[in-house]
């Protein structure tokens, strides 16, 4: 950040301490029609114990609608529709009904209200949220809206089109906004209190603008944020609207997870070599499209496609990374779904001219040899006597890596190469073998950067669409590694974890 | 100067404070921790507070006296039309005038320059002001190019231009190395914020008040250490100044016996880990009393006390 941005930074938190933040409380009443009776039911299921998977699915699809409709400018009736009869959600409906008459007379009752509530929210041409925003004199200077929810950008950007009389504004994620973003005007669809359920208060404590707006329905609107935690507790003020809200909010109806939360598991594997290091790191669980999920390391660092709408559709306008932690239902994460591609050593080839096949040779000459020695003797035996040589990282599975014609070599040559050449009788010729690896590896190295670059130059302009339905999109570059695009739907509770288990692509079990 | 914020001046005094409170030995080690909107230069203006009371000089001394302790380094003359040159300031014991030998190209030094036997600049008083010491030395062991005058002409500028909005006395560039402070934490965004000019269209970097030791050229006149998280405290690291992460625990705890400053940036993802970290250790030593005064703006929230 430059200087003259960090000066705007320090005025904008000055200013939001002593003037505080503008709240908007709309009345939305047939949403809050719809959330008292979506909630009604949810209680219900929970006190009779029907918890089966179609109950739970219909559940999860009233929180969906709520959250999307009062965290959005979403139009009621576009949502709905879109939900139900494109995305073919009407089908959970349908199960449901089938099995009303089977199931407590109340909670019959109940669903027939959450059914009548939602017919009544289906003829809701406009969010009122958004009727709201032509009020809050935006015209001249550059806004920025907050949306976490942005599977329907295009939705989104056509309904706030219809109401910003100005050209300057941008739809954003909260997390980008950690950053300092030039701003005159953030709107936030968000009551306070969501912004501390879903670690959010840093819009509020460390602001990109100076005029911050609050925009939420009435029937949820309150909660409050600390401006510090460390010394007194000083609240930011939301100036304009009363709390209409009991603060000790439950968030257990929410479609959004507060980070504390998961409600989805992913299948672990058996106890294998795969966490054969036994060294574990803090993971964060991350449910993607498609039904499947992974892991990322806390502090890891992961690539995000970035979208714009051109003309109406979704198309990727560029990459960026990111930290694992910042990751939000949402974001679309690139991840390798198929190996470095059989392009690599023939690029490194090309890279390498008259030198490569001498190179190859000496590979092949060591890896031999240890193949040999595996065939006579148990990976495990061998992983042992290269440990006692101070090869400290020689475990089965690395040494079977290590013959595969895929593996150039082990990451310490001074250590692990020099005992395993000991071992197999070569060590006479390490100079020449470590000399090839290094060779080798910067040539594989340079080829795999290119094709990357390659795959994902590939990327710019793509259409999205696809990705938004389905939630992943598979990206083959020629010959190289293929990614694949997924859009992270919820995000997990914190855990333990081995570290092999880390982007490792796995199934979801709700 | 009414270009300058307040909030930078205030990080300052903060930092004058802390070294204030630093150099009483019957005070035991303090911690002072910061919540700010950004962590973004907070380390480096607290850096600037630290050395500034660490130069604070006798505001009585004379311009004469003043130049008599540049006598035999490396200074920088501005001239009456702007121009600035790169020399060495001399004392003429016949005519009682100082001057400065401008380094400039000599037939013995093909590519790098060297002091001149002809061009000497004779100072009056009113050339006095005009002397700053250079923020490195050109000396006979070391080569110096053209570059490097014209960067240290625009370095000494940025200290004549700071140095009054930080009371940095004028001949700050000319000490001997002692690392004051250590910034901990993003080290390569430091870096690039020392570099920054902080007054509009005017050559203004802090990088000739801080001199980090990282910098080569500072390897004998280094002020402090600019380092990265996984840095740990030395005896002779001076303060520590810490941008609070995931690994603020070890700090913590490495510097147990330090005075430090923690800075938490309220746009962090690590914000409330931190400080609930920063709470916990004040709760366990809250008796202890405090005698800093601190005096800072609404944005900034503060907790101090001693740690042990």
């Amino acid at each position: 950040m430059n200087f003259i941005d960090c000066c705007e930074a320090y005025n904008s938190a000055e200013s939001v301490l002593i003037n505080g933040v503008k709240g908007i409380s709309v009345p939305f009443n047939e949403l809050a029609d719809f959330n008292v009776a979506r909630r009604n039911l949810s209680q219900a299921l929970t006190s009779s114990s029907l918890q089966d998977t179609f109950w739970e699915k219909g559940r999860k699809l009233f929180g969906e609608i709520y959250t999307k409709l009062a965290r959005s400018p979403y139009r009621p009736s576009w949502l709905i529709n879109e939900l139900l009869e494109n995305q073919g959600k009407s089908q959970i409906l349908s199960d449901l009904t089938t099995r009303l008459p089977n199931v407590d007379p109340s909670i019959r009752r109940f669903f027939e209200n959450v059914m009548s509530t939602m017919e009544k929210l289906r003829r809701v041409e406009m969010n009122p949220l958004c009727k709201e925003i032509a009020n809050c004199q935006l015209a001249g200077s550059r806004t920025l809206f907050v949306l976490r929810e942005v599977q329907f950008l295009e939705e989104a950007h056509k309904c706030l089109a219809e109401v910003v009389e100005s050209k300057d504004w941008q739809i954003v994620r909260p997390s980008i906004l950690r950053v300092m973003q030039k701003a005159d005007h953030v709107i936030i669809f968000a009551p306070v209190w969501l912004l501390k359920c879903c670690s959010e208060e840093y819009l509020l404590r460390a602001p990109v603008a100076a005029d911050i707006h609050l925009l939420a329905c009435r029937h949820e609107f309150g909660g409050e944020v600390q401006m510090s935690l460390i010394d007194d507790k000083i609240s930011i003020s939301v100036v304009g609207e009363i709390s209409n809200l009991d603060l000790h909010v439950s968030t257990s109806f929410e479609a959004l997870a507060p980070r504390n939360e998961s409600s989805f598991c992913l299948s672990l594997p058996e106890e294998t070599e795969e966490c054969e290091s036994g060294r574990k790191i803090p993971g964060i669980p991350f449910k993607l499209g498609g039904g499947r999920g992974t892991f990322f390391g806390r502090e890891s660092t992961v690539w995000v496609a970035k979208t714009e709408l051109i003309q109406g559709i979704s198309q990727c306008s560029g990459i960026e990374r990111i930290c694992a932690d910042s990751l939000e239902p949402g974001h679309l994460v690139l991840m390798t779904t198929s190996g470095g591609g059989d392009m690599i050593p023939v690029v490194a080839d090309m890279i390498l001219g008259s030198e490569a096949q001498k190179l190859r040779e000496i590979q092949n000459r060591w890896k031999t040899s240890l193949i040999s020695v595996l065939n006579r003797n148990s990976s495990q035996y061998v992983a042992t006597q290269l440990k006692l040589r101070g090869a400290q990282n020689a475990t089965p599975t690395n040494i079977r890596n290590w013959c595969s014609p895929r593996s150039i070599g082990m990451e310490n040559l001074e250590v692990e190469l020099r005992a395993l050449l000991q071992f197999i009788r070569m060590e006479h010729e390490y100079e020449n073998i470590a000399d090839a690896i290094e060779k080798l590896r910067r040539a594989h190295t340079s080829a795999g950067f290119h094709l990357q670059q390659k795959l994902l130059a590939s990327l710019y302009g793509k259409d999205f669409s696809v990705l938004f339905e389905k939630g992943w999109l598979e990206i083959r570059g020629d010959g190289g590694a293929a990614k694949t695009i997924f859009l992270v739907e919820e995000r997990g509770r914190e855990q333990e974890i081995y570290e092999e288990w880390e982007g490792y692509i796995r199934d979801v079990e709700e | 100067m009414s270009q300058m914020p307040q909030w930078p001046n205030a990080l300052a005094n903060l930092g004058k404070a802390v070294f204030a409170a630093s150099e009483d030995g019957k005070l035991p080690p303090l911690t002072i921790a910061l919540c700010l909107p950004r962590l973004d230069f907070a380390a480096l203006f607290i850096g600037v507070g630290i050395i500034s009371k660490y130069l604070a000089f006798d505001q009585s001394q004379s311009e004469e006296n003043r130049i008599k302790d540049l006598i035999g380094r490396s200074v920088i003359l501005e001239l009456e039309n702007g121009k600035k040159i790169g020399g060495r300031l001399e004392y003429c014991e016949d005519s009682h005038k100082y001057k400065v030998c401008e380094y400039v190209k000599t037939k013995k030094k093909k590519f790098n320059l060297g002091e001149s036997v002809s061009i000497k600049h004779v100072l009056n008083e009113k050339h006095w002001n005009g002397v700053r010491p250079a923020d490195l030395e050109f000396n006979s062991e070391r080569s110096v190019s053209r570059a490097q005058i014209d960067r240290s002409c625009s370095r000494t500028s940025s200290l004549a231009l700071l140095g009054p909005i930080f009371d940095i006395p004028p001949n700050a560039a000319a000490n001997e190395a002692k690392c004051l402070f250590s910034a901990v934490g993003n080290k390569t965004r430091m870096h690039d914020e020392l570099e920054q000019d902080l007054l509009k269209e005017s050559a203004s970097s802090l990088r000739a008040i801080l001199r980090p030791l990282s910098l080569s050229e500072y390897d004998s006149s280094f002020r402090c250490r600019l380092e990265s998280r996984d840095f740990r405290m030395l005896d002779d690291c001076g303060i520590m100044i810490a941008e609070a992460s995931r690994s603020l625990g070890d700090l913590l705890h490495c510097s147990r016996n330090k005075h430090r400053v923690v800075l938490l940036g309220r746009n962090s993802a690590d914000y409330q880990e931190c400080s609930n970290l920063v709470r916990d250790a004040f709760e366990r030593r809250k008796n202890l009393i405090l005698n800093v005064e601190i005096n800072l703006p609404k944005a900034f929230r503060s907790l101090a006390f001693h740690h042990s």
